[in-house]
């Protein structure tokens, strides 16, 4: 049996700057969630290190996608259109009851949220396409 | 579109992992071009073409139904 001259297989490129992003992401939520209790003095450098950490998961998810294959760009274009669609619904759920007095301070987990609904449009469009 | 990417593979005894390390791309990707779920841009359709030592249009069949429909 003979097997393709394998070239260089950005595989493990992609899982790895997959798992930088979903770190640093949770990181920055964890940073702000605790800026927000924080004293003044510590919340200006949690803020700044919040600040750094999304830099960090923007830059690892550009990454992601410059490593991605057309078939992953496409499934990680469905993903986002369903996080934005199904956040902004539930943004707008929040809101409402924010109004009527209820879920004060969820705000702050909107961008968990939005990670966490497209990390299952990631896995929801990834099932599509098997057989 | 149909693919002849099964056969192909089948013939080199390669698996989906060992075509997708080839042309870098995931196997889910090589499984779904093969199931017709995702049509392969033409960067891809030629680096799988060329790896078979093959033309585009003996891995790829454009059907004559699909060409008559778009220039309706």
């Amino acid at each position: 049996m003979t097997t393709p001259s394998k070239p260089q297989s950005p595989k493990q490129q992609r899982k790895n700057t997959l798992g930088v992003f979903y770190v640093l992401v949770f990181l920055a939520i964890g940073t702000f969630t605790f800026a927000v209790r924080a004293s003044h003095a510590a919340q200006e450098a949690l803020i700044a290190l919040g600040i750094v950490l999304t830099g960090g998961g923007i830059w690892s998810f550009l990454r992601f996608l410059r490593v991605a294959d057309t078939h992953q760009r496409l499934v990680n274009h469905e993903a986002t259109s369903f996080a934005f669609v199904a956040s902004l619904l539930l943004t707008l759920v929040v809101g409402l009851l924010q109004r009527f007095g209820f879920l004060s301070g969820a705000s702050l987990l909107i961008p968990a949220l939005m990670v966490a609904l497209w990390s299952i449009g990631l896995i929801l469009f990834s099932w599509r396409y098997q057989e | 579109m149909k693919t002849r990417l099964r056969v192909l593979r089948a013939e080199k005894e390669w698996s989906q992992a060992d075509l997708a390390d080839a042309v870098g791309v995931t196997r889910q990707c090589i499984n779904a071009v093969e199931t017709g779920k995702y049509e392969p841009g033409l960067d891809l359709a030629f680096k799988i073409a060329r790896i078979f030592g093959k033309n585009v249009e003996e891995v790829f069949l454009y059907e004559e139904s699909e060409i008559s429909f778009k220039r309706q």
